[in-house]
């Protein structure tokens, strides 16, 4: 089947397009209910991003929460075995990102394996990532980062713990020099703050980026980290979207919860990251379940902002008729148009506020 | 995608220090100059689109994309945490921000310290970081009144010189941060754009 973006938003295509990939791979879909009781949310409150959470009292007088988070209720309804469990959802959350813009239904789409992964699973979804990226955009950018390396880093230099959060903080927004002055005040040796330094400022490609981790005198394990991105680019190696995808270790998660491989996708015209994922061991552990965890959320709502920046157009082709034109061959008409790739809207006046790219008359007016 | 690096710059004195730092550096504008009445000025040779907007909304234009890249100061990074990258402090526009009042109107106990402010996330957070309770007091300006006049006990404001306050018989009584304009960047810009980015921030890097 094929979709008009014009008609259904590139949201909309993107939502096909996407369900059709994840399906591909055996991904089935997890389907769920809007709500959820107030207190699971209030016990994980950290993991959710923003910290409100709409409420309401259900009939029987419990607190019912409008879903702000989706992978939770994945995680809850798992059962872990010795296979994998692959799901794939299409949903809405609600929540307010910060004070002034209020609650927002927020449209996502996304993946999660549960289980114990291993080398293919990682790969797996990296590369799910890029190929759900490369359906909505062909300049599209996928940044990968290890939890591990920077916290590596820190235990390996010895750096004390009350640091470690606020270093994190500057280190995620690429601020060097407040980090330079926060290091030297610790007393922290000026080779330990140039090698940070220079893991803050890395951005390359994997092939470019591994070579420069290489030569930076790294401890064990910070190295170890750098051994596990090592591993999945050598898998990745080959495959085409490779050069979409940098390794950037400004890139950070909350550490309570994710360890391993992180990443966020961006593609040209949209200010923020469009999807946003990795591994979460820590909130699997922290829900009672041993076991492993990796996914990642498609922000579907962000790409509505594109396509309304783009399209000039409610329509490309009116066409104005009187009621007493041929029907058969004014459908053919229309059908041809549509045919071409263009939309068209017949009307007998031109509609008030109406943005067309083109208009043809039937009705004998010019 | 278009490489031209939009540029929001703050209106006023730093704005054009930050234009004669980046002309310095080749990315220069002729009509920056000669404005009339344009509202955008660009230098295809130069790859840079300039614009000034008001200088706590140069934070807003940037996380949102409209500029790619941005000068802000360190008070309204601190007070509205954009989500941006934090490239380089240009030091300039240093200052510092400070609680000041009347000598020892900050050592008041038996009720909240009441703390008149333009940057409540800030004094917030200092206030907080220190174990304090205080009774926030939101002002847009002339916020030296506020301990004259009795409505605060002490104000969290920047110091430049600190020839109002003197003038005004308030001192400074604590630091709470030194302050500088700093180049920021919109996180996806710095991405797909970022051969350019990360020139004009090595270039301005070599000037300051």
């Amino acid at each position: 089947m094929e979709y008009n973006v014009k008609l259904q938003g590139l949201g909309e295509k993107a939502m096909f397009d996407l369900r059709a990939l994840y399906e591909s791979y055996g991904y089935r879909q997890f389907q769920m209910s809007k709500f959820e009781e107030y207190d699971f949310y209030a016990q994980n409150r950290s993991f959710i991003t923003g910290s409100s959470i709409l409420t309401f009292t259900d009939t029987n007088g419990r607190l019912m929460a409008l879903k702000p988070d989706i992978t939770l209720s994945i995680i809850k309804g798992s059962k872990i075995g010795k296979h994998i469990d692959k799901v794939y959802y299409n949903e809405s959350v609600y929540r307010a990102e910060d004070a002034l813009s209020g609650f927002r239904e927020i449209r996502q789409t996304g993946l999660e394996c549960i289980g114990n992964l291993d080398l293919y699973t990682i790969c797996e979804v990296v590369s799910l990532a890029a190929m759900s990226l490369a359906a909505i955009s062909g300049d599209y950018i996928l940044d990968i980062s290890h939890m591990g390396l920077l916290s590596g880093f820190f235990s390996d230099e010895k750096i004390p713990y009350k640091l470690h959060e606020q270093l994190l903080i500057l280190a995620g927004s690429k601020n060097t020099h407040d980090l330079s002055s926060l290091c030297r005040s610790a007393g922290i040796s000026q080779r330990v703050i140039d090698t940070l330094v220079s893991l803050v400022r890395l951005r390359g490609t994997l092939s470019e980026a591994l070579k420069e981790l290489h030569a930076l005198p790294l401890g064990e394990q910070a190295r170890a980290a750098v051994c596990e991105l090592e591993d999945v680019a050598q898998v990745l190696q080959n495959l085409e979207f490779i050069r979409n995808i940098y390794i950037d270790l400004s890139l950070q998660s909350n550490p309570g919860y994710y360890n391993g491989l992180v990443f966020k996708g961006y593609i040209a015209g949209v200010s923020s990251a469009i999807l946003s994922g990795g591994r979460y061991d820590g909130l699997l552990r922290k829900m009672g379940k041993g076991s492993g965890a990796m996914g990642f959320a498609v922000y579907l709502n962000l790409l509505e902002n594109l396509y309304s920046s783009e399209s000039q157009y409610d329509v490309d082709v009116l066409i104005l008729q009187n009621g007493h034109n041929d029907a058969a061959e004014l459908l053919q008409l229309v059908k041809s148009i549509i045919g071409s790739g263009e939309t068209c809207r017949v009307d007998v006046e031109i509609p008030e506020g109406l943005k067309y790219r083109r208009l043809l008359r039937t009705d004998g007016g010019k | 995608m278009d490489q031209t690096v939009g540029i929001a710059l703050p209106k006023g004195r730093l704005g054009d220090k930050v234009y004669g730092l980046l002309d310095m550096a080749g990315y220069g504008c002729p009509q920056v100059l000669d404005p009339g009445r344009r509202l955008i000025f660009e230098s295809k040779e130069n790859g840079v689109r300039f614009f000034f907007v008001k200088p706590s909304d140069v934070a807003i234009y940037v996380q949102r994309g409209a500029a790619d890249i941005g000068v802000a100061g360190k008070d309204i990074l601190l007070e509205y945490s954009p989500d941006v990258y934090e490239l380089l402090d240009l030091n300039i526009g240093r200052c510092r921000m400070c609680v000041c009042g009347t000598d020892g109107s900050n050592e008041i106990s038996g009720r909240p310290l009441r703390v008149a402010t333009k940057f409540t996330n800030i004094a917030k957070e200092y206030y907080s970081g220190l174990s304090r309770d205080i009774d926030i007091i939101h002002l847009n300006g002339s916020i030296e009144l506020a301990p004259l006049l009795g409505l605060a006990d002490v104000i969290v404001d920047i110091v430049e010189t600190g020839a109002t306050l003197r003038e005004n018989g308030l001192l400074e009584l604590e630091k709470i941060t030194d302050i500088s304009a700093r180049l920021i960047s919109n996180k996806v810009s710095y991405k797909f754009k970022y051969a350019a980015i990360s020139r004009i921030a090595e270039k301005l890097a070599e000037l300051v």
